[in-house]
C-alpha cells in the first residue's frame, strides 16, 4: 500500500478530513489483517505523538500553529478520547503516548482553539464527538493484545461525507545560511523545564518605555537543548529594574541558576529602592560631585553610593539564590540520574548584568541616572540622544578563548570584588540596553559597535515611538544621498532570513543600520541623533520585522538575525523613551 | 561574501606523502579528505566556524592549501614520492600558525585553539628534533599525531605531543575510519569550543577499533 494512502486511510478512521475516494478506503481496511490494522495504529499513534508535540511546544512558545499543522489544532480532544478507549495499546506506544497525553490534558480543559478556526464548510467529521473530562489518567498498560477488537469502533468515528483538499505544500525555500540548522524542541521531559524563549513589555516612569526578550540559539535548537539565558525587569518608585543573566553552556542546569539569580536580584533591589530618595539637587556642580569616586571607589554622594551599593548587594544575593536552588535540588532522583552525581552549585552557573534607571533633575531638566554592575561575560551600555554611546563596565574573561567568570566562581561577587566594578551614568538617555554576549558578541568591539545595535533595533521598527512629522522627515532626506522618499523605499539595505523552527520557516526582513546609513552618507552617529532619518529607515520600505508589540518584534528579530559563527541564546532588554530625538 | 570576523577554529592537515604511500594508501588519503570536507560541510557548526588547511611532506614540505572556510576548499592533489621531510613540514605548520591564527585583541575576536592532525607512515628523514621542540614548547594548537602502519615510528610523534594514536596499517578502510575520526573530532570541537578553557585538554570522540591510543 503506498504511504500516501496509508496516510488517507488513518485520517479516515480517525475522522479527518481525507482526500481519496471513500470506497477504495473501506476495501483496503477491509483488505488488512488484524496485525497489520495494529501496525498501523501503532506508527500512527508515534507519529501522532511527535506532530502533537510539536503543536503543544508552538502553544507553549504562544506562536501561531504553523500551517500544515492546523489539523491538528482540533484534534487534542477527539485523540484523548481515542486514547481512553485503547485499553490494550501495545506497551511502547501507550508509554510514549501517555507521556503526550499528560501535557495534553491542560491543552484539552482549554477549549480556546489557538490558531485561526478552522471553519466548519471546510471541516466536515460527523456527529460531534463529546470531548472526555479534563481529567483523563492515561495509564500505560502492559496486558498482551487482545485477539479481536479494533482499535476504534467504525461507529464513533464516521468518516465525512466529502473530501477536502489537503492544504498545498509550502513552497521550496531557496538555500539560506540556516538551512544546515536543525530545530529541535526543547526537551519537556527533564527537570526545570524552561518556555524556550520569552518576551515581555511595560511602561516605565517619566516618559519611557521597556521591552526585552530572550530566544534559544540554533546551538540548542540543533541540540535539542534548553534556553540557558534568563530576564527579569519591572519599576518601583521611579526606578526600572534590569536583570539579565546566562547560564554556563557546559552545566546541564545552568538555567536554573540564570532564572534564580534575575528573580532574587529584582526583588531585592525593588525592596531597597522602594525607600530610596535622592537628595535634593540640581547644580551640575552637585551632581558631578555625588558621582565621582573617591580613592575607596565610594561614590561622593550617599544616596548615590547607596544605588550602588544596592545593585552589588544583589548580585551577592543572586549568587545565594543560585546556592539555594542547587541546594533544594540536591537529593533530586532526576537530577542525580542525569548528572550520575549529586547536583551542585556549579551546575547552575551564570553570568549576571543589572542596571537601575530613575529620571532625575539637572539644571531643571529630567536627566537620567543609571546604575550598573555585572559579573560575567554579555554588555551593559547607554546611547545618548546626541548619536553617541557609552559602554558602562567590561565583560569578565578570561582572555583567550572566552572563559568567563559566573557569579558562581569563588569570591566573585564579594563587595570588595565587586565595588571597583560599580558604574554610574548622569546624563541623557535615548536608550539603556542590558543583554548577554549572544548579543553582545555580534556587536564587537563593544565601544565602537554598541550604537549600531540601537540603531538596527530602531530600522528594523522594533521600539515603538511616537510619531514622527512627515514634513520633518521629507526635509531632512533632502539633504541625504537618499533624497527622497521614494528614494529610500527603493533603496537597498534588507536581507531575508529565517527563523530556525519547526518548518515552514517563516522569511524575516532584517535591515541593516550600517548600509542605511551608508546609503545615505551619514556616519552613524548622525543617524542616531535624526528622528526624522531613522524613521525613514524604519517606515518607507514597509513594516520591517513585524509583530503586534515592541517585545514580540524583539522576539522575533533575536530569533532571525545571523551572524556567521554566531549560535548562542540571544538575550536583549531595552529601556528607551518614548520620542526619537529631534 | 562578506570577511567573516567571528571566531574561526583552525584545522590544519599535515600528510605525509612519501613514497611509501603511492598506490592504494594515498588513493585511500585522497578518498578520506574528500569525506572529511563532505562531511564536515553537512555539520552547521563545523561549516560556520571550521576552516581547513593541508600541509603535505615528502622530499620537502609545503601548505598546498592555506587556511580556508569549508564551502571554498577545493582538495588538493595528492602524490606520493620521495622521503619523510617531516621537520620540514613543523616548520611549516609553526610559520603557517604564526601567519594565518588570528589573536584576541581589544578590537578583534581571536580564533580559537587551532586543531593539528599529522600522519605519516615511516620515520622522519631530516631533522625533525628541533621543529618538534619548538613546536611543542610554544603550546600552538591541539596536535594529534598518527603513526599508520607497522613502518610507523612513534617515538617523534611522542616529542611533539601527548596525544598520539596509531593505525593497524594502511588498508584504504583503516584510512576512510581515519578521516572518519578526524571529521568527528573537528565536529565534536567545533560544538565545544566555547566551553573549552584556553589550556584545558580537548574531549575527542572515542577512536574507531582500528586506531589504538597510545599511552
Amino acid at each position: 500500500m503506498s504511504s500516501e494512502l496509508l496516510i488517507q486511510l488513518i485520517r479516515w478512521r480517525l475522522g479527518l478530513p481525507f482526500q481519496a475516494d471513500e470506497q477504495a478506503l473501506r476495501q483496503a481496511w477491509d483488505g488488512l489483517s488484524e496485525t497489520q490494522r495494529w501496525d498501523l495504529a501503532d506508527s500512527a499513534a508515534i507519529q501522532l505523538g511527535q506532530l502533537l508535540r510539536q503543536t503543544l511546544t508552538a502553544r507553549v512558545e504562544r506562536k501561531p500553529l504553523p500551517e500544515h499543522l492546523q489539523w491538528a489544532s482540533g484534534l487534542a480532544p477527539l485523540f484523548v478520547s481515542w486514547l481512553g478507549q485503547q485499553t490494550a495499546a501495545s506497551p511502547k506506544v501507550a508509554q510514549q503516548l501517555g507521556i503526550v497525553a499528560k501535557r495534553f490534558q491542560r491543552v484539552i480543559a482549554d477549549p480556546t482553539p489557538y490558531g485561526p478556526p478552522i471553519s466548519q464548510e471546510k471541516v466536515r467529521v460527523g456527529p460531534p464527538i463529546t470531548p472526555p473530562p479534563s481529567q483523563v489518567t492515561i495509564r500505560p498498560q502492559m496486558p498482551p493484545r487482545p485477539a479481536i477488537s479494533p482499535p476504534v469502533p467504525p461507529r464513533a468515528v464516521v468518516p465525512p461525507p466529502a473530501p477536502v483538499p489537503p492544504p498545498p505544500p509550502p513552497p521550496p525555500v531557496p538555500m539560506s545560511p540556516t538551512a544546515a540548522w536543525k530545530y529541535i524542541p526543547a526537551p519537556l521531559d527533564v527537570p526545570d523545564p524552561h518556555a524556550e524563549s520569552d518576551a515581555r513589555e511595560f511602561d516605565a516612569p517619566a516618559g519611557f518605555r521597556a521591552f526585552g526578550a530572550r530566544v534559544r540559539g540554533k546551538k540548542h535548537k540543533h541540540d535539542g537543548t534548553h534556553c540557558d539565558d534568563w530576564f527579569e525587569a519591572t519599576t518601583v518608585n521611579g526606578w526600572t529594574v534590569v536583570a539579565v543573566a546566562d547560564g554556563a553552556g557546559s552545566k546541564k542546569f545552568s538555567r536554573v541558576g540564570a532564572k534564580a539569580a534575575c528573580e532574587r536580584a529584582v526583588a531585592d533591589l525593588m525592596v531597597v529602592l522602594a525607600d530610596h530618595t535622592f537628595a535634593d539637587r540640581d547644580s551640575l556642580s552637585e551632581w558631578s560631585h555625588a558621582i565621582a569616586l573617591d580613592s575607596a571607589n565610594t561614590f561622593g554622594g550617599p544616596d548615590v553610593e547607596r544605588v550602588a551599593e544596592a545593585v552589588r548587594a544583589a548580585l551577592g544575593s543572586a549568587y545565594s539564590a543560585v546556592c539555594e536552588a542547587a541546594a533544594a535540588r540536591r537529593n533530586g532522583r532526576e537530577y542525580e540520574a542525569l548528572l550520575n552525581r549529586q547536583i551542585e552549585v556549579n551546575d547552575l552557573s551564570c553570568t549576571l548584568l543589572i542596571a537601575v534607571h530613575k529620571v532625575v533633575t539637572l539644571d531643571g531638566k529630567p536627566c537620567s541616572f543609571v546604575a550598573a554592575c555585572q559579573v560575567g561575560d554579555g554588555m551593559i551600555g547607554v546611547v545618548h540622544p546626541n548619536g553617541s554611546w557609552r559602554v558602562l563596565g567590561a565583560a569578565d574573561s578570561g582572555g583567550y578563548s572566552g572563559e568567563t567568570e559566573f557569579v558562581t566562581s569563588t569570591g566573585k561577587t564579594d563587595p570588595a570584588a565587586l565595588k571597583p566594578k560599580s558604574q554610574v551614568y548622569l546624563g541623557g538617555l535615548q536608550a539603556l540596553l542590558v543583554m548577554t554576549d549572544g548579543v553582545a558578541d555580534d556587536y564587537f568591539p563593544p565601544d565602537e559597535q554598541l550604537g549600531r545595535l540601537w540603531a538596527d533595533l530602531t530600522v528594523n521598527a522594533i521600539p515603538e515611538f511616537a510619531a514622527v512629522p512627515d514634513e520633518a522627515v521629507t526635509t531632512t532626506l533632502a539633504g541625504t544621498n537618499l533624497p527622497t522618499r521614494e528614494a529610500v523605499a527603493a533603496a537597498d539595505y534588507e536581507t531575508v532570513l529565517e527563523v530556525v523552527e519547526p518548518l515552514p520557516r517563516t522569511p524575516v526582513t532584517i535591515r541593516s543600520a550600517a548600509e542605511f546609513a551608508e546609503l545615505l552618507g551619514v556616519e552613524l552617529p548622525a543617524l542616531l541623533r535624526s528622528g526624522p532619518l531613522l524613521t525613514a529607515g524604519a517606515t518607507l520600505r514597509g513594516p520591517g520585522v513585524v509583530g503586534p508589540t515592541a517585545a514580540e518584534r524583539l522576539r522575533l528579530w533575536l530569533d532571525a538575525y545571523h551572524v556567521r559563527g554566531s549560535f548562542d541564546d540571544r538575550t536583549l532588554v531595552a529601556v528607551h523613551r518614548e520620542t526619537l530625538p529631534t | 561574501m562578506a570577511e567573516f570576523t567571528g571566531r574561526r577554529l583552525p584545522v590544519y592537515l599535515v600528510l605525509d606523502c612519501s613514497g611509501s604511500m603511492s598506490g592504494e594508501p594515498i588513493e585511500a588519503v585522497r578518498q578520506g579528505v574528500k569525506a572529511l570536507l563532505s562531511d564536515l560541510r553537512s555539520d552547521p557548526q563545523a561549516l560556520e566556524t571550521a576552516f581547513l588547511s593541508v600541509i603535505t611532506f615528502d622530499s620537502g614540505a609545503r601548505q598546498v592549501c592555506p587556511l580556508t572556510e569549508l564551502m571554498a576548499f577545493s582538495e588538493p592533489n595528492l602524490d606520493a614520492t620521495g622521503s619523510t621531510a617531516m621537520g620540514e613540514a613543523l616548520k611549516l605548520l609553526e610559520q603557517a600558525i604564526d601567519k594565518e591564527v588570528k589573536k584576541t585583541t581589544a578590537t578583534q575576536k581571536g580564533d580559537w585553539r587551532p586543531l593539528v592532525f599529522l600522519m605519516t607512515d615511516g620515520q622522519p628523514t631530516d631533522n625533525w628534533q628541533g621543529p618538534a621542540d619548538s613546536l611543542k614548547a610554544r603550546k600552538l594548537g591541539n596536535i594529534i599525531a598518527c603513526g599508520a602502519g607497522g613502518g610507523a615510528d612513534l617515538a617523534p610523534l611522542k616529542r611533539i605531543t601527548e596525544i598520539v594514536v596509531k593505525l593497524d596499517n594502511l588498508q584504504p578502510d583503516t584510512l576512510k575510519q581515519f578521516f572518519r575520526w578526524v571529521s568527528d573530532s573537528i565536529k565534536t570541537t567545533s560544538a565545544s569550543v566555547q566551553q573549552v578553557a584556553a589550556d584545558g585538554p580537548i574531549q575527542l570522540p572515542p577512536p574507531p577499533p582500528q586506531i589504538t591510543i597510545v599511552p
